[in-house]
């Protein structure tokens, strides 16, 4: 009787074990998959509903389509079909982009924080306020054309 | 005495309510953000890490509860009819342009997506909408912006310090 509970026990926690197993590698592999995008698929997931609670074109919609986009053609070389060259040009942009939204992040933080400080005073000086809107806007729009370029290079690229 | 307790429990609970309705003559989410305090409770890091760069939102969201703050607190602060009519004027004038240039960073948007998701995008098209976004960009925010300064101003140099106090 002991014999034949271990013996079921045994069986239902090999089962178990299995079954966490597959799952876990489904959903890895499934992951892997979402993860990998080739040009225009990197920007269909977009909506309009997510535009208008953001309330206005968030860089981080533009930002996320940009990376995803870039780091899926080192990522899945193999699976595209791009030859070493492709890989060492593509690579460089990508280091590029994400080095320059890292480095527009910390210069945003720093002009942003000076323009809170401002707000804060009982008057805020206006000319003051004027500069720091558009070194803000300066910071988040340039980075965006630049992604926007290095997009562009990386797709003349894979195109070859 | 578990009756004794209960009701010395409640008595004390009813006196902190009554206590804190006296001692403040304003709520307290409609006096956060006089005279710019609510920006006291920004999160830069944040700013740059969920959102990437501080969003329109961000700035007409704290604008539009510090005017509405004023309206709200007009009888504390001891607002004249004058002023309070000053501040709606100036409240309608920046909702609307809220309005409108939402609607255009929204247009905006939808074009920059629509190009980027074509294979074969035009890069002059969307170096011509990006330098759009970012004119329209600033616009809103240094539109609405000077419409919350012009609104201090409306306020005598008392009926500020009285709304600072009242925020912090």
């Amino acid at each position: 009787m002991v014999n034949a509970r271990v013996l079921i026990g045994t069986v239902m926690l090999a089962l178990t074990l299995v079954t966490f197993t597959t799952a876990y590698s489904f959903a890895q592999q499934s992951s892997d998959n979402e993860e990998l995008c080739f040009k225009s698929e990197c920007w269909q997931e977009e909506g309009l509903t997510r535009l208008a609670t953001a309330g206005c074109p968030t860089p981080t919609l533009f930002i996320q389509s940009a990376l995803r986009e870039l780091n899926s053609y080192v990522k899945g070389a193999k699976k595209f079909g791009l030859n070493p060259q492709q890989v060492k040009e593509i690579s460089k942009i990508a280091d590029h982009a994400n080095m320059i939204v890292v480095k527009s992040g910390g210069q945003l933080e720093g002009v942003t924080e000076l323009f809170v400080q401002e707000m804060m005073k009982p008057l805020p000086d206006k000319q003051k306020l004027k500069e720091l809107i558009q070194e803000i806007e300066n910071s988040c729009w340039d980075t965006i054309a630049v992604l926007a370029r290095d997009i562009y290079k990386a797709r003349t690229i894979v195109s070859k | 005495m578990r009756r004794i307790l209960t009701t010395t429990i409640l008595a004390l609970a009813v006196a902190c309510m009554i206590s804190q309705v006296v001692a403040s003559p304003v709520p307290y989410q409609v006096a956060k953000c006089l005279v710019g305090r609510c920006w006291s409770k920004v999160n830069v890091d944040k700013i740059s890490e969920e959102k990437g760069c501080p969003t329109p939102m961000l700035v007409i969201n704290n604008v539009l509860r510090e005017m509405n703050g004023y309206l709200a607190a007009s009888k504390f602060l001891g607002l004249s009819d004058e002023q309070v009519k000053k501040l709606r004027v100036a409240r309608y004038r920046t909702r609307k342009s809220i309005v409108e240039g939402k609607s255009r960073l929204n247009l905006l948007s939808i074009d920059l997506l629509d190009n980027m998701a074509k294979d074969d995008f035009q890069l002059q098209e969307v170096e011509k909408i990006i330098s759009d976004l970012k004119s329209s960009c600033s616009n809103l925010i240094y539109g609405v912006v000077i419409e919350a300064v012009e609104a201090r101003k409306v306020l005598t140099p008392e009926q500020r310090q009285k709304a600072i106090d009242l925020a912090e």
